[in-house]
């Protein structure tokens, strides 16, 4: 089966005072289609970056990709490809989802002409009345009570839960392949959470649509992904099915960050944080991006990168830990 | 959305009453006798009294204040000292001129800074927003008097693109006269205005720029001209607004100046004329003219501020 998407050696760079600085770099992945990608990490990993770069939202005056990158799209390189291309692609092939719901609607354009455009963006021979009929139809799939009234409201008179549903009626209503959700719960309250990531599934599972799913907090990733990507300053540190990624965890850093989620079964007065925080990218090492906060590096893990090394079929760790000639 | 503007309407009233106080009271305590100045240097102690009797101006300022306020409101705005003339027709005639100049100004102004703002906004840091906002800078430092002075030696004089002074030319009325005519004081007294709207439409469109709808509008794939112009720049104007309505009261003061440069028959040149003559009636007159104007645009304003924003509530 081809993938949807398929990220190779993605390098982001960032200008700071006149330099551009790697953020992202090596980056490499795929997404199947249908599937849900989790991609976990702490904040300023990168995550959300990545995202951006394959909707080719990156701040172009300060930000760019660099040559050897290569992102495909069903075949298609989404790389330095024009505005007007790109802008066929997004919401009609990827749509995003974000992380504050609060802020992502326009606070002085009602709900429906926000979703009215964007169908119209994609589809102009659509009738005012056809795609109205449309966003009606998409509101109560996502559990939006009184969707015709709705419509004429504006962002402000709904709640956070609520808007976060818009916003995914909104994103799924051109019928995209692939979703980007960037940290779609994290500013919601914990019961709506579940309510949402049980209806991202849902949908996914009607529309068949595949989903990058972006967030840090795991309990989110162990419930609804299908495959687990840990992204560590802006590189993959590990990358397999859910179940690898729970249940034998092999680098530092991704045990690091199941360790620190507290459990109700264990007694323990203490959790285990990983030490240290992620360093800007002006800071990161030269050799493993993790060996400043690894408690098992050595003066190989500062010098030299380590590469993706197999676990099985289709786990992999970036850590010498698990390389043939090992750490030393 | 009636009950919200009645409300408003309502809220104006105290307001009003403190600028009719504020203007009597100005023009009263400021030092210069009326009836000495309209006798001349000659006039004698008695004749002065006599006619400062006449006019009521002997009687206590309270008893003036009220006087005056009621024959206001019922119309009698008094009659000119200088002029001799009845003050609310002539304000009235003369209003028409001022307030053309100054819509055509705010015009102009509103189209060259919202433009400007949104370019420089949205190439922010380049030489184009640079240059922008330098040439906005000096527009704001130019004083009214002197650009307008610049401007008729420049496309009167030389260029001779424009007439200098007056709204018609001798014997003509046409529309195309008018127009020809308004060119050159309406940029004069634009330039500030136009600049202050450059500064606040470029800075609120960089804080619109930075909001994550605009990141949602761009993730729909819209094209760039709906993310500037609908989703950006109604949410810019909110701000801009408030600027534009404070610069008409800015315009219609510096109205005075432009119309004594260009000859403009508005009440600008009335007022410096009856400000001079100590004219109480003549300049309470404009005075409360302008003030009221100034009110009800701003009462336009906050209307519009609750057509723009859907979250200010009309309760």
């Amino acid at each position: 089966m081809s993938a949807l998407l398929q990220v190779e050696d993605l390098e982001i760079l960032f200008k700071k005072k006149k330099e551009y600085v790697s953020t992202v770099s090596g980056v490499t992945f795929h997404v199947n289609p249908g599937e849900t990608l989790g991609i976990v990490g702490e904040s300023g990993c990168g995550k959300s970056v990545t995202s951006l770069s394959i909707m080719g939202l990156l701040p172009d005056n300060y930000s760019r990709i660099s040559e050897q990158s290569t992102i495909q799209y069903n075949g298609r390189s989404l790389v330095g490809i024009s505005e007007r291309e790109f802008r066929n692609i997004r919401g009609k092939e990827i749509a995003m989802i974000f992380q504050d719901p609060m802020s992502s609607l326009n606070p002085v354009l009602t709900i429906g002409y926000q979703m009215v455009e964007m169908i119209r963006a994609h589809e102009p021979q659509l009738s005012k009345k056809a795609a109205e009929e449309i966003i009606i139809s998409m509101l109560k799939k996502v559990g939006i009570p009184r969707a015709e009234k709705i419509i004429d409201e504006y962002p402000h008179q709904l709640s956070g839960g609520m808007r976060q549903r818009i916003m995914i009626a909104m994103a799924l209503s051109c019928n995209p392949k692939l979703l980007i959700a960037d940290e779609p719960t994290t500013a919601l309250d914990v019961t709506i959470q579940a309510q949402i990531l049980e209806l991202i599934k849902s949908l996914q599972q009607e529309f068949n649509t595949a989903v990058m799913l972006i967030t840090h907090d795991l309990a989110v990733v162990a419930e609804v992904c299908d495959r687990v990507m840990v992204m560590y300053a802006g590189t993959v540190v590990e990358e397999g099915q859910a179940a690898d990624i729970f249940n034998e965890a092999k680098h530092p850093y991704t045990i690091g960050l199941l360790n620190s989620i507290p459990s109700l079964e264990e007694n323990i007065s203490r959790l285990d944080a990983i030490p240290g925080s992620v360093p800007s990218p002006e800071e990161f090492p030269s050799g493993c991006r993790f060996a400043p906060r690894c408690p098992h590096a050595t003066e190989k893990c500062y010098n030299q990168p380590p590469d993706h090394y197999q676990i099985s079929d289709h786990h992999f760790a970036r850590c010498w830990l698990y390389s043939k000639e090992g750490v030393n | 959305m009636a009950s919200y503007i009645l409300r408003r309407i309502w809220g104006l009233i105290p307001v009003l009453i403190g600028v009719t106080i504020l203007v009597f009271m100005i023009m009263h305590l400021s030092p210069g006798d009326p009836a000495k100045i309209m006798l001349g240097p000659k006039a004698t102690t008695e004749s002065i009294a006599k006619l400062n009797a006449e006019l009521g101006l002997d009687q206590p300022l309270y008893v003036q204040y009220f006087t005056w306020i009621s024959n206001v409101l019922t119309g009698d705005w008094g009659r000119s000292l200088q002029l001799k003339m009845e003050v609310l027709p002539l304000v009235a005639d003369r209003f028409g001129a001022t307030l053309l100049l100054t819509l055509c100004s705010i015009l102009i102004a509103t189209a060259i800074g919202i433009g400007s703002g949104i370019i420089s906004a949205y190439r922010k840091f380049s030489w184009t927003d640079r240059s922008l906002m330098l040439f906005v800078l000096v527009g704001f430092c130019l004083p009214v008097f002197w650009l307008g002075i610049i401007l008729q030696i420049v496309f009167g004089l030389k260029l001779q693109l424009f007439p200098i002074s007056g709204m018609y030319s001798p014997g003509q009325t046409g529309l195309m006269d008018l127009f020809l005519h308004l060119v050159l004081p309406s940029l004069a007294l634009s330039a500030g205005a136009g600049a202050v709207i450059a500064r606040m439409t470029r800075s609120s469109m960089l804080e619109v720029f930075e909001q994550d709808y605009i990141r949602t509008a761009r993730s729909k794939g819209i094209n760039e001209r709906r993310v500037i112009y609908i989703h950006a720049l109604k949410n810019a104007f909110i701000p801009v607004l408030t600027v534009l309505g404070m610069q008409i009261g800015f315009l219609l003061a510096g109205a005075v100046l432009v119309e004594m440069v260009f000859a403009w028959p508005g009440i600008g040149t009335l007022m410096v004329n009856g400000i001079l003559a100590r004219d109480f009636p003549l300049v309470q007159g404009v005075i409360l003219f302008v003030a009221t104007t100034y009110v009800i645009v701003n009462l336009i304003v906050d209307i519009l501020y609750a057509i723009l924003d859907p979250r200010i509530s009309y309760q």
